[in-house]
């Protein structure tokens, strides 16, 4: 009978973990707080801002790398679930920040480069997270994973797009090369 | 007999153990879609509704009706949720109206799957999902975007 009870304790103390839960939401900023200062400073300098961005992207996407190669843990599909969320939140603000100095007319070539080279990575990055992920754990992160899909494929559309209309743009020597140069 | 009741006892125990669980997977989620704003807001309710929207499904089969109706009216709250966010923030718009049609047809092939008694709350909520993203292409595109896909 013994051996019976301490399995029992296990999960008692496990309900009450897993009822505890709720009462732990806040919410999450993808972005840290050096981070935030980095992206504030870059703010004139488009395609700094844009290699920013790509490389707060990629820092996520390994995160996700690291817990893939960890032992399986009841967290791992909360964390992996968190990153992915922060994925979309980061490609949004980087979709956001594209637009607001295409329409100035500011030159970011340079950082819309890095964003497409870095959109196939991140494509295959996303399939094999899908591909080789348990499937008790993928479930539990399916929906958002697909969204972050949809979202990496958008993004590379997007600064295909804007590169093109750059590239024009540059020909006819209508490009500024800072944000603080622009003239409205 | 000794042998068997603590065995039954801890099969039990995990069952129940799964299902609050996933209970609790549940409510974190509306939790946390409740306290985010913006993209992560539209993002996490319409997550919160496919969830529910399964469950729903899971409950129809179990001969829960009156629960699954519930959560039928869950769903859509989320999905307005979704649409709110997105619409004042102007975040995620194309991504929730694209995620929503999902929802949409997911939910019509559900009722369709009913016994005919059970399908008019299902059809309702298909219309009335119709109507938050007819607002929503509205909100992209100007008054006269229509769903294309309209049956």
């Amino acid at each position: 009978m013994k051996r019976i009870v301490w399995p029992i304790c296990m999960l008692i103390w496990l309900l009450a973990l897993t009822h505890a839960a709720p009462a732990q939401t806040r919410e999450r900023d993808p972005l840290t707080d050096a981070e935030v200062d980095q992206m504030r400073e870059a703010a004139d300098y488009p395609n700094k801002r844009l290699e920013l961005m790509v490389r707060f992207i990629k820092e996520r996407m390994a995160m996700i790398g690291i817990l893939r190669s960890d032992p399986p843990s009841p967290t791992r599909p909360k964390q992996i679930h968190d990153y992915l969320q922060d994925l979309i939140a980061l490609l949004d603000e980087t979709d956001d920040n594209i637009d607001m100095y295409a329409s100035h007319h500011s030159d970011m070539r340079k950082g819309l480069k890095l964003l497409i080279e870095a959109d196939s990575e991140w494509q295959l990055n996303l399939r094999q997270l899908k591909e080789q992920s348990p499937p008790d754990e993928l479930q539990q992160y399916a929906f958002v994973l697909s969204n972050t899909v949809d979202t990496v494929a958008d993004s590379g559309k997007n600064a295909r797009e804007t590169l093109e209309e750059q590239n024009k743009l540059a020909a006819e020597k209508k490009l500024n090369k800072d944000y603080s140069e622009r003239k409205d | 007999m000794r042998k068997i009741v603590p065995v039954a006892a801890l099969l039990f125990l995990l069952n129940a153990f799964a299902q609050v669980n996933s209970q609790s997977a549940a409510a974190a989620l509306k939790a946390r879609a409740d306290a985010a704003q913006g993209g992560e807001r539209a993002n996490l309710s319409l997550e919160y509704a496919h969830h529910q929207l399964e469950e729903a499904n899971n409950l129809y089969t179990q001969g829960d009706v009156e629960k699954a109706e519930a959560n039928i009216q869950e769903v859509l709250a989320y999905c307005h949720q979704s649409a709110d966010a997105a619409s004042t923030s102007g975040k995620r718009l194309k991504q929730t109206e694209i995620e929503l049609r999902k929802l949409e047809n997911r939910m019509r092939d559900i009722g369709q799957s009913l016994n005919i008694d059970d399908r008019p709350p299902v059809e309702a909520a298909v219309q009335e999902l119709e109507q938050v993203r007819a607002g929503l292409l509205a909100k992209m595109w100007g008054d006269k975007a229509e769903p294309k896909d309209k049956s």
